[in-house]
């Protein structure tokens, strides 16, 4: 059940009427609870009940921590920096660990398995051992990556002593399971969702129109922007042998685009469903395109995820704190791991290294600046600011030829496009590339200005109205004949 | 509200303001889709046809100039329509010399083929060629077992029917007609958007952005010979990945397995013809019967498949659909040609669409065939 769909249009519409029509309270939270579940086994049932059941053991988990602490009580006074205190330390640090590790295991059986044993083959067979290693047949379940680290995040933060364990198994569930989020995030904590569920009160225009808005402009981006730009990197994608470097380049340029609106687009219909049923979820972009350097960028590109990797893996390993050298460690470790989230393959990994690389750079070059003031100076400047946008963008389109699950046709991408190799040209009509590449930069630059925002606040309601039933309109007009799924549900 | 005061924003009340947007919003969304509509009605069909449907629209116009010279001559005129394996099979050029053609190329050969294109699309075209005055002498109608097959056991039948079906390709008017074949509704997974494609198919000039970036057809514009057929990068049979990648022939099997094969693999046994029947068999009779009440001789070809191809039909699927095959065209029941086990293996990309030495082959033969069938006549 897509988000763009008629099913899931008839979905919401059924959902979100029964949901403020029942009363506040439990009701509305089973309600909701039971519609996540149907959404998820609209793809599959036998992987809705395993996603429940993980979720009922990572709930007991929770009430088990909180109940060998016993200091839930005092919960808000302790903030114990040390949170091994109390009278089960050591019972505690292992539950943790056989929580975390299970939840891992569950990941790397149903996402990494066929992965780590193709590498294993490919490594035997290099080494001259012949061996008869199976594929598995494993049916990967959908937004995997997302609900785990949501309760491996729940988990740490209630053994931390950061949030109390949740009481209630249905809340519980309803925060894993929530639908606009189940699939492709945004990554919710459980210290930001869980407390809204006792807050819904009455139906609020104000964020039923904020929602509509946020959905049609998510359904913009995936229809008329992703889907569009498609059509011009999906061909060089998946055979970049054929085409020549120019076409490669504009390729990788439309995946750019194709990637950004997609995941944007789909964050933005989440959230926008969110609203409309009385939730706030977590921003996802903030105009990534705009970045100044590589740390900027992942300060901006989906954010509920990096944020998720600096809290709970780049902090705990050390963070900057110590000397250089760890620092890199840290980086390099924490990138790599987010790269292989992305994917059971080498190039997500190898992407996940590239952009640790790039940030131990641009860290490097920051320490390196600070001894020269006119070079900060400089940097500061229009044209300085100017040429760091240009090298972050360039150095993240190039890096998003890793970005797909074969490694042979990333290098041979990347190969003929700096050799300028000759071959195939894209077979439609650039202008309409160049069209979107400019509205795209263009709305970034206008989308991420304050003025805008109180632009909008000043337009009157009916031309709000045109401006959105325009989107709308040209989201269903412009979409291409073969509809494609988002390219996160993968993950 | 000072600060609203101060920066001299109008005073506004935020829950009256949503939802006027909200009602706003409705109201111009309505009114926009009833304006296109009213647009959409007002632009000629030919023009829609040719932004809608640029594929049928290119193969129409190389064939309108040869059909003119040609008619100018007062010559024979054979079409061959079909899928993508009458545009990859049938050489024209090599038909019309078989024909006995002459340098000014009389008789015309001209192959008709569109990707995906299966009878209800057929019907379609064939209207449209009448509309435009450009229906032939000889019209061979390529068909295609598993389009007419249905099997309501698994539901498969008639999803599979519609499968080929370029959906986004067809205008709004000619869905009513698809109605009457006992279509009520779009199936999900075939060619073309979901579910604004009802309502959104009257929109299709507004397509125009779209159709000129889409690449479904993976055929460049401009890139079809004299005869209908693609221009291809080689004139070998050996598996050349441009044309593979051009024609995205490297996924045909794959998706044609998961068409016809599925219930050969989902319950064991090959593809039963349970029940021969569904809007295809229903829109393949209307096309003989309009096609010939327009003056036109019909032969229906049954195109080569390779041996992988024909494993996951039933033995005597073959057998069955020759019968109802003979039946719907009495009185001239031999109007019939069966070329579905013509070839092995080496003649095809993809064991569905010939190679150029198999359509060479095919193509000298189908000549034979079309002059002996003729010839009976007399």
């Amino acid at each position: 059940m897509q988000f763009t769909s008629l099913d899931f249009a008839l979905f919401f519409a059924v959902v979100f009427t029964a949901h403020w029509l029942l009363p506040r309270g439990d009701g509305r939270t089973c309600w909701l609870l039971g519609a996540s579940i149907l959404f998820y086994a609209s793809w599959s049932i036998p992987l809705a009940f395993l996603v429940c059941a993980t979720g009922l053991l990572n709930f007991v988990v929770g009430l088990c921590l909180d109940r060998l602490g016993k200091t839930s009580r005092q919960v808000d006074e302790l903030k114990s920096p040390h949170p091994t205190d109390g009278p089960n330390p050591v019972a505690r640090q292992i539950l943790l660990i056989t929580s975390i590790t299970g939840n891992l295991g569950l990941l790397c059986y149903f996402k990494y398995a066929n992965f780590f044993l193709d590498s294993l083959k490919s490594v035997l067979v290099a080494q001259g051992v012949s061996s008869q290693i199976p594929v598995l047949d494993i049916l990967v379940p959908f937004g995997i990556s997302f609900y785990t680290f949501e309760v491996i995040s729940y988990t740490i933060d209630v053994y931390h002593r950061r949030i109390r364990a949740e009481r209630n198994p249905v809340r519980f569930l309803l925060f894993i399971l929530f639908f606009p989020h189940l699939i492709a995030g945004p990554i919710v904590r459980a210290g930001d969702f869980l407390p809204q569920v006792d807050r819904i009160g009455r139906l609020s225009l104000m964020r039923v129109g904020l929602g509509v808005r946020l959905f049609i402009l998510g359904m913009f981006k995936k229809l008329a922007i992703s889907d569009n730009m498609a059509l011009f990197s999906d061909p060089v994608f998946d055979h970049p042998d054929l085409y020549r470097g120019s076409a490669l380049g504009l390729g990788l340029l439309a995946f750019a685009i194709r990637i950004w609106a997609d995941f944007s687009g789909y964050s933005d219909m989440a959230i926008g469903c969110a609203h409309l049923l009385g939730y706030r979820l977590t921003k996802n972009f903030n105009f990534p395109y705009l970045a100044l350097n590589i740390s900027d960028f992942w300060r901006r590109w989906h954010i509920s995820l990096s944020t998720w990797f600096r809290d709970y893996l780049f902090l705990p390993l050390g963070g900057s704190r110590g000397p250089f050298i760890t620092t890199v460690r840290n980086l390099m470790v924490t990138m790599s791991l987010a790269g292989l989230w992305h994917g059971a393959h080498w190039s997500y990994v190898l992407w996940g290294v590239v952009h640790g690389l790039m940030l131990v750079l641009h860290r490097g070059f920051s320490i390196l600046v600070r001894g020269y003031p006119r070079m900060v100076w400089a940097l500061d400047t229009i044209p300085g600011k100017f040429a760091r946008w240009a090298i972050t963008l360039l150095l993240i389109v190039l890096s998003w030829s890793l970005f797909q699950p074969d490694l042979t046709r990333s290098i041979t991408l990347l190969q003929r496009l700096f050799t300028w190799a000759p071959g195939e040209v894209l077979p439609m009509t650039r202008f309409y590339l160049w069209v979107t590449v400019g509205l795209v930069m263009v709305g970034h630059l206008c989308a991420s200005r304050r003025w805008m925002n109180r632009i909008w606040k000043r337009t009157p309601a009916p031309l709000g109205g045109l401006v959105f039933a325009l989107l709308l309109i040209c989201a269903l007009v412009l979409a291409p004949s073969r509809n494609r799924v988002f390219i996160y549900f993968q993950f | 509200m000072t600060g609203v005061k101060k920066t001299g924003f109008p005073k506004r009340s935020h829950p009256n303001r949503a939802r006027s947007f909200l009602v706003w919003l409705v109201l111009f969304l309505f009114v926009g889709l009833l304006v296109l509509d009213i647009l959409v009605d007002r632009i000629p069909e030919t023009t829609i046809i040719k932004v809608n449907d640029p594929a049928f629209w290119d193969l129409k116009e190389v064939y309108t100039q040869r059909l003119s010279e040609v008619r100018s001559k007062g010559g024979q005129s054979v079409l061959m329509l079909g899928s993508s394996k009458t545009q990859f099979g049938f050489r024209g050029e090599t038909v019309e010399a078989a024909m006995g053609g002459d340098s000014t190329g009389n008789p015309l050969a001209f192959g008709f083929g569109l990707p995906g294109m299966g009878p209800l699309y057929q019907w379609t075209c064939a209207k449209r060629l009448e509309k435009m005055g450009l229906l032939p002498d000889i019209v061979l109608l390529e068909v295609h077992g598993a389009l007419f097959v249905n099997d309501p056991g698994n539901g498969q039948g008639i999803s599979r029917q519609l499968g080929w079906l370029p959906r986004d390709r067809v205008l709004a008017k000619e869905w009513m007609d698809y109605r009457s074949f006992g279509v009520s509704t779009i199936p999900q997974g075939g060619m073309g958007p979901e579910w604004y494609e009802d309502r959104f198919a009257l929109l299709s000039p507004l397509r125009i952005l779209v159709q000129s970036m889409d690449s479904g057809p993976k055929k460049p514009r401009g890139a079809i010979d004299r005869w209908g057929g693609p221009r291809l990068p080689t004139d070998t049979d050996t598996e050349d990945p441009r044309v593979k990648t051009l024609y995205n022939l490297d996924k045909t099997r794959e998706e044609y397995a998961e068409m016809v094969g599925k219930p050969h693999r989902g319950s064991g046994s090959p593809l039963e013809p349970k029940d021969v029947a569904g809007p295809g068999w229903v829109a393949l009779k209307r096309t003989i019967e309009f096609l010939r009440k327009n003056g036109c001789r019909v032969i229906l070809v049954r195109m080569p498949e390779g041996p992988a191809f024909r494993s996951w039909y039933a033995p005597n699927l073959a057998q069955v659909e020759a019968k109802k095959f003979r039946s719907f065209l009495l009185p001239e029941a031999k109007d019939w040609i069966d070329a579905r086990e013509w070839f092995e293996e080496d003649k095809f990309w993809d064991s569905n669409h010939l190679n150029p030495k198999g359509a060479q082959i095919f193509s000298e033969r189908l000549a034979r065939e079309i002059l002996w069938v003729a010839n009976d006549d007399k």
